[in-house]
């Protein structure tokens, strides 16, 4: 017997973490998304202003419009004389929200596909064809197809908020699911040849039951990387639609539609397309850092080295 | 390799089938019928004609064959006659936009030259600009240069070209004025002033562009010279006293690029997309802004067309990354 002492067995993601905090960018990348988070969360409820709210009084709203910071607005308002503040905080909630549910429909669809290619050999042909037809879509044109033809019938039937929401949210995730089954799909191939699966198949598993207790598990690393990519992703496709003029209309500001609206005093506001810029921007900018982190965290290779 | 291409173009087929089919079912099953969206200023027999040749009172499946029909035999005989003077296509209805009540064929052939221009070449600059700075942040990996330049990267990928675009129009052409924010189309390149003129005016849109697409390659370019810089033959090569330079540049790169022309070649047609964000801001009159403003409109020929055009195109590219990959890899064997 030696003598040295052996190190306490560490659990995986106690290393994962540790692997994650040495990654400077993917630190500083959680903290400013944390501000983010919190400022579009926490924000409305110290300022309590509705940036909806239009002055009826058209001779007061014209003395509110375009105004620069002040104490009343310290971010200005627009050129309805709406708060730019609150309005920041609604859109980023919004744009956020829409992120992560567009997010969730990918990733939830893209592992089912990939689990079922990888995992049953008569599906693999069918579906990676379907994924590989989708990849080949042009995803962005079809997108404001959908948004034209679809937007008024769903803001009808379900109210202009949840109905441009939903459509807005399934669109994307319908259209972002294919990466994370291709890599889902890599991932149950090489899996299914282990013993330990080899082993549950012996006992007399069945298949959802092998899929569920041994296969997800073990492909929760590389989807959560592709989770946190997705994210960004999303975020900058609502951008873009909105910005395009497809997205939510102008009572329901998300960050593209404040700079879509911004657009038309650029010259003379240039700080209206600023704010809402920057706050994308930083939003996709600290979740892909994240993501980097996550990867090298969640990579053994390079965990640990 | 030729029954690899063959094989190839013909699993082609089904996708580009699928994707017609996605894009025809999008618009068709949208609420309202396709007859009351066509706008009231098209004349009687026009609009006639039009539902005519779309075949509203068939069921579906014939409407997406009349649409196919259309689109594959149509006006392909229509572009064959007007080269040879041959008169396949007589008393064929073409696709027609509702907008322009024109062939959708003859505008987007007419805005194909702006796209390519600005697109192409912004392309080329990204490309440019993207291999040395991938080739060096490798040879220096960990270097100050490789931070700086994973940063910018990172950057580049992250904002999105809304934003650049909307920055660099403020800063360039209202704030200092050096160019002209609207893109002129009818500028006609004729002597050195004029090429000047369209010079300062591609430059926004394609910096832009070529920002956000030097950020990926070069990412690419690093990784893959990475993977290769480790290599055995590397070794081989520095230890039978060859210059680092041509280490480096003959031995390291020649085989780093094989995947990045294929990451060169694939990216192509998404460059399209991202044209159209790109034509919006600096009002280039292209394929993009096309796009935008059939959507606008509810021109919905001219929008299933470009739509089909984009996905033919990343189709096409990804055949010829396929195609390229294994002519550059001798490894790989199709046969």
């Amino acid at each position: 017997m030696t003598d040295t002492a052996i190190p306490k067995a560490e659990s995986q993601w106690v290393a994962v973490r540790a692997q994650f905090v040495k990654h400077k960018g993917a630190v500083a990348g959680v903290i400013l998304l944390a501000l983010l988070v919190a400022f579009v969360l926490i924000g409305p409820l110290i300022w309590r202003v509705d940036g909806t709210f239009v002055e009826p009084d058209t001779a007061k709203m014209f003395k509110l419009r375009n105004q620069g910071p002040s104490w009343a607005h310290p971010l200005g308002t627009d050129q309805l004389g709406r708060d730019m503040l609150a309005r920041l905080m609604s859109g980023g909630r919004i744009s956020l929200s829409v992120g992560l549910v567009a997010m969730m429909l990918a990733v939830t669809l893209g592992t089912f596909v990939g689990v079922l290619a990888g995992y049953f050999r008569r599906l693999d042909g069918p579906l990676m064809r379907l994924t590989d037809a989708f990849l080949a879509m042009p995803l962005l044109p079809l997108l404001l197809v959908l948004m034209v033809l679809f937007k008024d019938q769903l803001s009808r039937t379900l109210g202009v908020e949840f109905g441009t929401f939903l459509l807005i949210a399934v669109a994307i995730g319908a259209t972002a699911w294919m990466p994370t089954a291709r890599i889902v799909r890599g991932e149950v191939l090489s899996l299914k040849t282990r013993e330990f699966v080899l082993a549950s198949q012996s006992i007399g598993a069945r298949s959802h039951r092998i899929i569920l207790r041994h296969l997800l598990p073990n492909v929760v690393s590389p989807v959560m990387v592709a989770a946190t990519l997705c994210v960004a992703e999303a975020i900058i496709i609502e951008s873009v639609l909105s910005f395009l003029g497809q997205g939510f209309p102008s009572d329901f500001p998300t960050w593209g539609s404040l700079l879509h609206e911004g657009l038309d005093d650029l010259r003379k506001y240039p700080m209206r397309v600023l704010m809402p810029g920057l706050a994308i921007s930083l939003t996709v900018l600290s979740v892909n850092y994240i993501g980097d982190g996550l990867r090298d965290a969640l990579d053994p290779r390079i965990r640990g080295r | 390799m030729i029954t690899f291409i063959l094989r190839r173009l013909l699993l082609a087929i089904p996708t580009l089938l699928f994707i017609s089919l996605m894009i025809f079912l999008i618009v068709d099953l949208a609420p309202g019928s396709p007859a009351s969206q066509i706008p009231l200023t098209v004349p009687p027999e026009v609009k006639a004609k039009i539902l005519e040749q779309m075949g509203v009172n068939d069921p579906m499946p014939v409407r997406y064959a009349l649409w196919l029909r259309q689109f594959f035999i149509v006006e392909p005989a229509y572009w064959i006659d007007s080269l040879f003077g041959t008169t396949l296509s007589e008393g064929q209805q073409r696709i027609v936009s509702w907008q322009f009540r024109g062939p959708v064929m003859d505008v987007i052939l007419e805005r194909i030259p702006q796209t390519l221009m600005v697109v192409g070449s912004a392309y080329l600059v990204g490309v440019l600009i993207a291999l040395p700075i991938g080739i060096y942040s490798a040879y220096r990996q960990y270097s100050a240069f490789d931070q700086v330049g994973s940063f910018v990267a990172m950057l580049g990928f992250s904002v999105p070209t809304f934003f650049t675009g909307v920055l660099i129009s403020y800063i360039f052409a209202i704030k200092l004025g050096w160019f002209p924010t609207v893109y002129d189309t009818t500028l006609k390149v004729t002597d050195w002033e004029s090429f000047v003129k369209q010079l300062r005016q591609m430059a926004m849109p394609v910096m832009v562009l070529a920002l956000a697409n030097a950020a990926t390659i070069s990412r690419f370019m690093r990784s893959s010279m990475l993977e290769n810089m480790t290599q055995d033959y590397v070794r081989t090569a520095r230890a039978k006293g060859l210059s680092e330079r041509t280490v480096v540049l003959k031995h390291v790169l020649r085989n780093s690029l094989i995947s990045v022309v294929t990451v060169i070649a694939i990216g192509i047609p998404s460059i399209f997309g991202g044209a159209i964000v790109t034509e919006n801001i600096f009002k280039v009159n292209g394929i993009g802004s096309a796009l935008i403003n059939a959507i606008n409109v509810s021109d919905l020929p001219m929008v299933q067309t470009i739509v089909f055009i984009f996905a033919i195109l990343v189709v096409l590219f990804n055949l010829i990354a396929d195609v390229l990959y294994g002519l550059l890899d001798p490894r790989i064997r199709y046969d």
